[in-house]
């Protein structure tokens, strides 16, 4: 069986051929033209076929070239473009890719620097409370028992000198209060004196009278009555004058003796008061030493849970450890990427495949580095496609610590 | 007199935090960042108890376990891993190598504690 193709050079020669052969053959019969011209025409018609046939073959060869042409041209533009956006594409691949790796570094740096500053300033506080509980705890209470034994006994002392002195006051008004008695005898005595001048002027009277009546031999002892008269006024005189002293004396003792006491009635009052007042001071100090230690002791019952809020602390800065490794990961997952795009960089794009790119094998070696169950999982789940579960509590308390 | 417990690991945030949990408990503490310094940092000194990371730049835990095994005044001290790995395989690793016990980061102080207790010689 002949085939035929429809754009090949045959049916361009064939087709008009035929075409003038069935012409010929239509005019002959229509015509009823003897054979010799019926050939001649059919000759004429066919060849003219074929001429129009091989024109017509020519248009198109030469269309078909041109328009190849224009595909080729086309191609290699498309495939310009594409090589430039690829190879553009890697460039920023491969500058983007160090761009984040040093932005993981940094983080990784700053949280491993703030963790630090947090367990050590926190690690600060634990022994600062610690140090408070175990100064509270070996105390146990003496110290404010012997502060307040010690506050006590001081200011009990102040007031105990206050009313020694009071005291010495006292004794010094009873002494007075003698010295007065004692001075009144003083004063009976000068009036003794005064008594016995007033005899002796009597009696010098008599002598004078007597004298007189002696006559001449008489004058000499009324002489001496004379005498013993001045002398009994002189005496007299003075009992007068020690009287007199002896009264002002009183007078101003009785005054001394009189600001005395009230002195001494306000000092005791001021004593009276200032006891009352370093017992209100002392039971205040006690009130105030004793919710002290109310709190003190309420902070030791609550070490324990102090201690377990710092484990807890502790537990949770290790997060640190665990994003600072993830981020390790994610940096040399970003590095296999990079150097993925750097191997098929040096590769034509001719040359390359999609064979070129080990997907599978990439994404298993990430698997590999992965140190963590829960990273591993998101790895897997987002891979195939699944919602990402992030679950801190992976591990289970038992599989924390095994024993070989 | 305190014991002594070395404590290796690249992280000096668990480093710190290790350090203050056992100082806390009366422990003395050495501490190394990666296998490497371990390595030179037991120079004979006496430890009683050696705490490693795993994953590690320069030397990682399992292979330092294997090599301070082999120094004779190491031979018998006890060791324990101390990492976020999780995995069986990882853990039958450690203990190959001759490791004690293995715990999971992140660690709950009184669990590190109850470990040390247990491990620690006499």
């Amino acid at each position: 069986m002949l085939k035929i193709k429809m754009n090949s050079k045959n049916v361009f020669y064939l087709f008009p051929g035929v075409m003038g052969l069935i012409a010929a053959c239509l005019v002959s019969w229509l015509c009823g033209a003897s054979i010799v011209i019926s050939l001649v025409i059919a000759a004429v018609l066919i060849v003219s076929g074929v001429v129009v046939g091989v024109f017509l073959f020519k248009i198109l060869q030469a269309d078909l070239a041109k328009q190849a042409a224009i595909e080729k041209e086309q191609t290699e533009a498309l495939y310009e473009r594409t090589e430039s956006y690829v190879s553009v594409f890697e460039q920023l691949f491969i500058e983007v890719i160090p761009v984040i790796s040093n932005q993981i570094d940094m983080s990784k740096k700053h949280t491993e620097q703030e963790v630090l500053t947090l367990s050590e300033k926190f690690s600060e506080m634990a022994a600062q409370i610690g140090t408070l509980v175990s100064s509270q705890a070996n105390d146990d209470g003496h110290l404010i028992e012997n502060l307040l034994a010690g506050t006590e006994e001081i200011l009990n002392g102040v007031v105990g000198q206050l009313s020694a002195i009071n005291e010495a006051g006292q004794a010094m008004i009873e002494e007075m209060r003698q010295l007065s008695s004692q001075s009144s005898q003083l004063d009976r005595m000068a009036q003794e004196v005064r008594d016995v001048a007033g005899n002796i002027h009597l009696l010098s009277l008599n002598a004078a009278i007597e004298a007189a009546r002696a006559g001449a031999q008489g004058s000499g002892f009324a002489v001496v009555a004379s005498e013993v008269r001045n002398l009994a006024k002189t005496s007299s005189e003075t009992g007068s004058r020690i009287s007199k002293t002896v009264e002002s004396i009183n007078a101003a003792m009785d005054s001394a003796l009189s600001t005395a006491e009230i002195t001494s009635k306000a000092d005791k009052e001021r004593i009276d008061l200032s006891e009352t007042y370093i017992a209100k001071v002392l039971s205040d100090i006690e009130s105030t030493l004793i919710s002290f230690k109310n709190n003190t002791d309420a902070l030791t019952e609550n070490n324990a849970q102090i201690q377990t809020d710092i484990y807890s602390v502790m537990t949770a800065l290790q997060f640190q450890d665990r994003v600072s490794q993830m981020l390790d990961h994610a940096k040399h997952n970003l590095s296999d990427l990079s150097s993925v795009a750097e191997k098929n960089r040096a590769i034509s794009l001719v040359e390359r495949s999609s064979e070129s790119i080990q997907v599978g094998q990439l994404m298993a070696e990430m698997e590999k580095r992965y140190t963590m169950p829960d990273e591993l999982l998101q790895h897997k789940a987002t891979v195939s496609g699944e919602a990402v579960v992030v679950d801190d509590a992976e591990v289970e308390e038992d599989d924390e610590l095994t024993f070989f | 007199m305190a014991k002594t417990i070395m404590i290796v690991d690249d992280s000096a945030s668990i480093r710190q935090v290790v350090s203050l949990t056992l100082e806390g408990a009366g422990f003395d503490v050495i501490t190394a960042v990666d296998g490497k310094d371990a390595l030179d940092k037991l120079d004979g000194v006496k430890i009683n108890l050696l705490i490693t990371d795993v994953n590690m730049p320069n030397m990682d835990g399992i292979t330092l376990v294997q090599e301070a095994k082999k120094l004779p005044a190491y031979k018998f001290t006890p060791m324990m891993m101390l990492t976020t790995e999780a995995s069986d395989e990882k853990k039958q690793a450690g203990r190959a190598a001759g490791a004690k016990a293995w715990l999971v980061k992140p660690f709950q102080p009184p669990m590190l504690l109850k470990a040390v207790s247990k491990l620690m010689l006499p």
